[in-house]
């Protein structure tokens, strides 16, 4: 897998992660991930539009960025406390755009498709941010 | 076609890639949907991923992977010379639970269960591991 970077300027400032091969493994999306935020970035968009299959190691993945995006925003641990059990919460600062089908089902099944919200536009992510 | 198979003599993690195109490409022409496809797939990289990471520990080993048919079903057998593991005995997490109260691992075992209709694991003759997962009713008639 690789993963190209860059910020995109919505409402707020937003990482834009492109993803080209499976994500099915944790070291290279949590590594870049890291860069991002060490950057300052709070926002991330993940664009799987090229990651066509996701494992339970890409989960993982999913779940460490999550959490550390999470973790940095008070009002957002707050939210998902309240939020996740009535499913009614989506995190504010991890996206995910042109997720495939086989993709889908993986985050359905490991319950992940509760709180990472899904976008089939660009724009209409990047506006969801902010 | 009727079965086609993978030997893998020195597998490691990088080959995991190859593992789920031939799986896709192996399912795929003996006649099973798109949807099947993907979930076996899915299902298959978790069972490899096991073997290489927590068998193998990560060291180069030998995994043989066999598409088949059998009637209407597609099963796929998974050899290996890792320790003896059983992975249908491992207990099924709690995915309703907030993320940080849930269990680290057993997620890859999940999937496998959830993507199957059914996880067959028997000790070989020669004491090697065989899983074998199973798909019900996705291929068409042979012939047909």
């Amino acid at each position: 897998m690789e993963i190209s970077m860059w910020n995109e300027q919505a409402k707020v400032p937003v990482t834009v992660f492109h993803l080209k091969g499976d994500l099915a493994s944790e070291e290279l999306l949590e590594t870049r991930a890291k860069e991002a935020f060490a950057a300052g970035g709070r926002d991330f968009l993940l664009d799987l539009t090229d990651a066509p299959y996701i494992s339970s190691a890409g989960l993982r993945a999913l779940h460490s960025v999550y959490m550390m995006l999470r973790d940095a925003d008070p009002a957002d641990a707050e939210a998902s406390a309240k939020g996740l059990a009535r499913g009614t919460y989506k995190s504010p600062h991890l996206k995910l755009l042109n997720v495939s089908r086989n993709a889908k089902k993986a985050l359905s099944v490991a319950g992940y498709d509760m709180f990472l919200e899904m976008f089939d536009s660009r724009e209409k992510a990047l506006n969801a941010f902010g | 076609m009727k079965a086609a198979s993978f030997r893998f003599p020195a597998a490691t993690l990088p080959d995991l890639e190859d593992m789920r195109r031939f799986v896709e490409q192996a399912a795929a022409e003996l006649g099973a949907s798109e949807d099947a496809v993907g979930e076996l797939v899915l299902a298959v990289n978790e069972a490899t991923t096991n073997i290489l990471l927590h068998g193998y520990r990560g060291r180069a080993g030998h995994v043989d992977i066999v598409v088949e048919r059998a009637g209407s079903d597609l099963l796929i057998r998974l050899h290996d010379a890792a320790p003896l593991f059983d992975p249908t005995l491992v207990p099924a997490p709690d995915v309703t639970l907030p993320l940080e109260m849930r269990a680290p691992g057993g997620l890859g075992v999940h999937m496998m269960r959830q993507f199957t209709d059914e996880l067959r694991y028997r000790v070989t003759e020669t004491g090697q591991n065989e899983l074998i997962l199973v798909k019900r009713d996705v291929l068409p008639a042979p012939g047909g």
